[in-house]
């Protein structure tokens, strides 16, 4: 029996309501679908390789719903700026005759079929569209059940009727009572029982759509819906029973697909339209249309494009096919008028007929917007007039100007509240058109939202989340969620079920920083790396504490990765074998807590010839061996490198090669580091502007060097700060000026230490001064003559009596403002921060 | 201070600075788009958001109004903690949970993003640390899973093992 089918398929029927929900929203952008579109994704993967951050390359599909930002254009998502620029509406159209087809296909044929159109009357019960209505009503119905089931805030707002979600258990007593219902439509019955009729005299309606295209089987021409007094529209039993007041039962409703002979008012009867362009799939089916179609898509896939037979013609875009529907149907004085203005000929339609518009909710919400939209361009595409195009009451209104349609649409929503209290006739079939119009929107606010607010769970919370009902665990799994997998706090005990669920997921990013290992953790790795290798869509890994033997073996193992991140390195000394897989590899960074050592040259190192960014921080003695295999890494594009204590010379002659470079950092050069060789290689790379010096020796001739690298445009610079920082301080100021005109950003750090001293150097010395309360502030103590200082009033210095008469001690605001004299075209800072946040401190943006 | 006149589905008007009813991308848009950012005579109905719940947003709008615009292209990292809620949003959050889904939704159509991410973190929040049923509960959702295929989840799940949160 027909109803008995729909009650078993109701778990089938939400979940695949979903997946057309759900492929309407990632199938619209053409973008990224399910596993299976891998190939897709693969290839968007590629433009978004190098985004530090997980979602911003999703945020383009992920938002291409009919509710989200379409497009590039942000915020093009809503409804008034759809109206507003009718192209963009036409694109949301556009989009919208994806799932439409799935959404509503309803029991139609192709409209040829449609030999007999429904003629629309000026009876109030008339409405074409009927299937398409019937499909988003009974869809809005539906979502009732979803919203309630996805974020469960109860009844909701958006035209909802009263009682439209119970509670769960009651819910759950009343399925009892459902199923006993539904037993008894095994006895014939007969239709014109008055206990049929008892209903009415409560307010309620009974509607029954036949089907348009009879195709001989009888028990399939129609469908039947109850409207309860407060207007809400009851399709199936399970409904009923929970709606059921007054006295009345069961009993007191049939399914039956003929008339229980109530009056015109009391019971609705009407013919279905064929509509769209998918071909039925079962003549005998009878699902409803929602569930026929979305069938055949299986979540987040791409719905595909409707199949013609062979030897057909090409199939008419759905919009074209439903613009000629519309305008067999529309009456021909309200399609001229729909010239002028055709957007809220558009609106009125979707307003009756909604035809499972998804535009629907957007459009009626913003008839202001319309409006405006019609007077500011009056070429409209065809297919937009008749959206959903219906017979209805408004059509009458639309005969009118823009203007007084708004007016009637205004009126209509507060005449709406209004009849809804009242829970009169035209209350009820208000409200079941708003429902109707709000049905896609609304789905897809619930779907949207879930998905957003998934993005704040944590792996394991997400999979938790997956467990709690058919809607979430679809939600869950969408890609989007899992693009990038972080597994801070968490702990991993099966590592083939985490590459499972990355494989699946088409995870890209892999995060396992902090980590939780319990155990052993060279067994761990052990199971990572056999299980890791399967995961071929991953593009980026950051490592937790690991030898370095794992990336290595990470290099062989997966070869589409682009990042490797290890900055937790454990061995000493460093391993590089199986360094020579990583061909492929765009960046690498090794770090470890402490300075370890090479055993031998960095030969494989040189194996990397892809390598944009290398980063090398922890190597004691870097340079002590033969560096020279780096300049075989003639992609980089950014290089830092540490401990520089045995950098000079021998750097110096690896730059040259390195002519995509743009960005150089390099870490502890002290001791045997030779900055001025360095800055000589630093001078002949064109593209090289960036450069970062962290504690660095600024020796004197510093100022003399740094002058040829006029290629620098951002300039960091922590000075060692452990002897002679006046001397320091000194270089920096009369180097820096040097490069006043090609400078364009300069950070310089001092270390909150250094301050210390100077300070506690000033209360020892100026005994003096300490009690007036003129206290210069944070200073530092530069070498006299202080570079620039001759232009700067010194008013502010303090210079103690028994200082050295060599070193003077300056205020940093004083210092900024020898600064801001000698380098008026650079954007100057200067930072005090604690010696051991050097090593972190990266560049900075200055406004 | 200019001002646009917004209405509420159940019919109330609102008049609201135009600084503050930019936050909503959705009329800024407008606005842009219209070039009625000089002449703001007409009422803007917006039919799916009621007065109860456009006047919360506005509240909230009102205080959040000197925030910093968000771009989403600038390429900042998306902020993914729930335990940056400021007090004021804190307190503003405390509703129940028909208000709480009508803010999200009208947020949702306003495109403002802010209470967007907002709305989201906290349910995000009332999400974290319960157990599949407890979230049933909390949210009124019918476990429409039949047992086989819950098991079946929870198998692929196990992969990964609940931990207790340590302080980073």
């Amino acid at each position: 029996m027909a109803q008995q089918h729909k009650l078993h398929s109701r778990d089938q029927y939400q979940q695949q309501f979903v997946a057309t929900v759900a492929g309407g929203t990632t199938g619209i952008g053409g973008t990224t679908g399910h596993g299976s579109n891998s190939e897709k994704r693969k290839h968007r993967v590629l433009e978004c390789d190098s985004d530090e951050d997980d979602f911003a390359g999703f945020d383009e599909d992920a938002t291409r719903s009919e509710n989200g930002r379409l497009g590039q254009s942000p915020n093009l998502s809503n409804s008034i700026s759809a109206y507003v620029n009718l192209k963009k509406a036409r694109d949301l159209q556009a989009a919208l005759s994806k799932p439409l087809p799935s959404a509503a296909a309803a029991p139609s044929s192709s409209s040829t079929s449609s030999g007999a159109p429904p003629v629309t009357g000026g009876s109030g019960s008339a409405a074409s569209g009927v299937s398409s209505l019937a499909a988003a009503t009974a869809a809005a119905e539906k979502q009732d059940e979803m919203e309630s089931g996805l974020m469960g805030f109860g009844a909701t707002g958006s035209g909802g009727g009263a009682g439209i979600f119970e509670p769960s258990g009651k819910a759950a007593m009343l399925m009892a009572a459902a199923n006993q219902a539904k037993r008894k439509v095994v006895a014939p019955v007969n239709a014109q029982d008055e206990a049929f009729k008892l209903p009415f005299k409560f307010g309620w309606k009974r509607e029954l759509v036949y089907r348009a295209n009879l195709d001989g089987n009888s028990k399939d021409k129609g469908e039947v819906y109850y409207i309860t007094p407060s207007g809400k529209k009851l399709r199936t039993r399970n409904d009923i029973v929970m709606a059921l007041q007054d006295g009345l039962t069961m009993d007191n409703f049939t399914f039956i697909k003929d008339p229980v002979g109530g009056s015109p008012d009391e019971e609705i009867i009407r013919s279905a339209k064929s509509y769209g362009t998918t071909p039925r799939r079962s003549v005998n089916s009878v699902a409803p249309p929602v569930l026929e179609s979305s069938s055949d898509n299986s979540l987040g896939k791409r719905i595909p494009k409707p199949k013609m037979p062979k030897g057909a013609s090409p199939p008419p875009p759905a919009s074209s096919a439903r613009s000629s529907l519309g305008q067999s149907r529309t009456p021909p004085s309200s399609r001229s008028n729909s010239q002028t203005s055709p957007k809220s000929g558009a609106i009125v339609g979707g307003h009756r007929g909604i035809a499972g518009n998804a535009v629907g909710q957007k459009l009626n919400e913003n008839a202001f917007g319309a409006a405006k939209a019609g007077k500011l361009k009056n070429n409209v595409d065809d297919s937009r007039k008749s959206v959903g195009s219906g017979a209805t009451k408004q059509q009458a209104t639309n005969q009118t100007s823009n203007r007084s349609f708004i007016a009637a649409d205004l009126a209509a929503i507060s005449q709406n509240n209004s009849n809804a209290r009242t829970s009169s006739l035209a209350a009820g079939i208000e409200q079941n058109r708003m429902f109707a119009s709000n049905f896609f929107s609304n789905v897809s606010v619930g779907y949207d939202v879930l998905q957003q607010t998934f993005q704040y769970l944590k792996v394991q919370e997400l999979l938790r989340a997956s467990c709690v009902c058919r809607m979430w665990n679809q939600v869950a799994n969408h890609p989007r969620l899992w693009r990038t997998v972080r597994m801070k706090n968490s702990h991993v005990n099966d590592w083939s079920g985490l590459a499972h669920t990355l494989r699946q997921n088409g995870t890209k990013h892999l995060d396992l920083r902090k980590m939780l290992i319990s155990g052993n953790s060279d067994e761990m790795w052990h199971r990572f790396a056999e299980n890791i290798s399967h995961v071929e869509n991953l593009e980026r890994i950051d490592l937790c504490r690991c030898s370095s033997t794992v990336v290595g073996n990470l290099m062989k193992s997966n070869p589409n990765l682009k990042v490797i991140n290890a900055l937790a390195i454990k061995n000493d000394p460093l391993d590089f074998s199986n360094f020579e897989y990583g061909q492929y590899l765009h960046e690498l960074r090794l770090k470890s807590s402490a300075a370890v050592s090479v055993e031998n040259e960095l030969s494989q190192l040189g194996f990397l010839k892809n390598l944009r960014h290398l980063s090398l921080t922890s190597i004691q003695k870097l340079g002590s061996t033969s560096i020279k295999s780096l300049e075989n890494l003639v992609n980089l594009e950014s290089l830092e490198l540490g401990e520089c204590t045995e950098i000079g010379q021998n750097f110096a002659e690896i730059l040259p090669y390195l002519t995509k470079l743009q960005r150089l950092r390099l870490e502890k050069g002290q001791e045997n580091f030779n900055m001025f060789a360095v800055l000589e290689g630093i001078a002949v790379l064109p593209d090289l502007n960036q450069l970062e010096l962290i504690n660095c020796d600024v020796k004197v001739g510093f100022d003399k060097h740094i002058n040829k690298c006029s290629n620098i445009k951002k300039l960091l610079l922590i000075p060692t700060y452990v002897s002679q920082s006046a001397a320091t301080n000194h270089m920096v100021l009369s180097g820096i000026a040097k490069l006043k005109d090609s400078l364009e950003v300069f950070i310089w750090t001092v270390t909150v230490e250094l301050l210390r001293v100077t300070e506690l150097y000033i209360d020892q010395c100026d005994t003096k001064n300490r009690d007036d309360k003129n206290s210069p502030g944070e200073s530092i103590p530069i070498l006299k003559p202080v570079p620039g200082v001759d232009e700067v009033p010194v008013a502010n210095t303090s210079n103690p009596a028994d200082t050295p008469a060599q070193v003077e001690i300056v205020p940093l605001t004083t210092v900024n403002s020898i600064l801001d004299r000698s380098l008026p075209k650079t954007k100057l800072k200067i930072l005090k921060i604690p010696f051991a946040s050097t090593w972190k401190q990266g560049m900075i943006e200055l406004p | 201070m200019p001002c646009i006149q917004l209405q509420s589905s159940d019919g109330e008007i609102f008049n609201v600075e135009f600084e503050i009813a930019m936050c909503s991308f959705t009329i800024k848009t407008m606005m842009v788009d219209l070039d009625l950012e000089d002449n703001c005579e007409e009422v803007v109905p917006l039919t799916n958001v009621d007065s109860n719940i456009l006047r919360k947003i506005l509240q909230w709008a009102n205080y959040h109004k000197d925030d910093p615009e968000a771009n989403p292209e600038d390429g900042k990292p998306v902020d993914r903690r729930t335990d940056n809620i400021c007090e004021w949003d804190q307190e503003f959050m405390k509703v129940d949970q028909q208000t709480l889904y009508g803010l999200i939704k009208a947020a949702n159509y306003l495109d403002i993003r802010g209470l967007m991410a907002l709305t989201c973190k906290t349910v995000a929040n009332m999400m974290k640390g319960k157990t599949e049923e407890q979230m049933r509960k909390m949210f009124n959702i019918q476990n429409d899973l039949t047992p086989e295929e819950e098991q079946q989840i929870r198998q692929e799940n196990e992969w990964c093992e609940e931990v207790e949160i340590v302080a980073d």
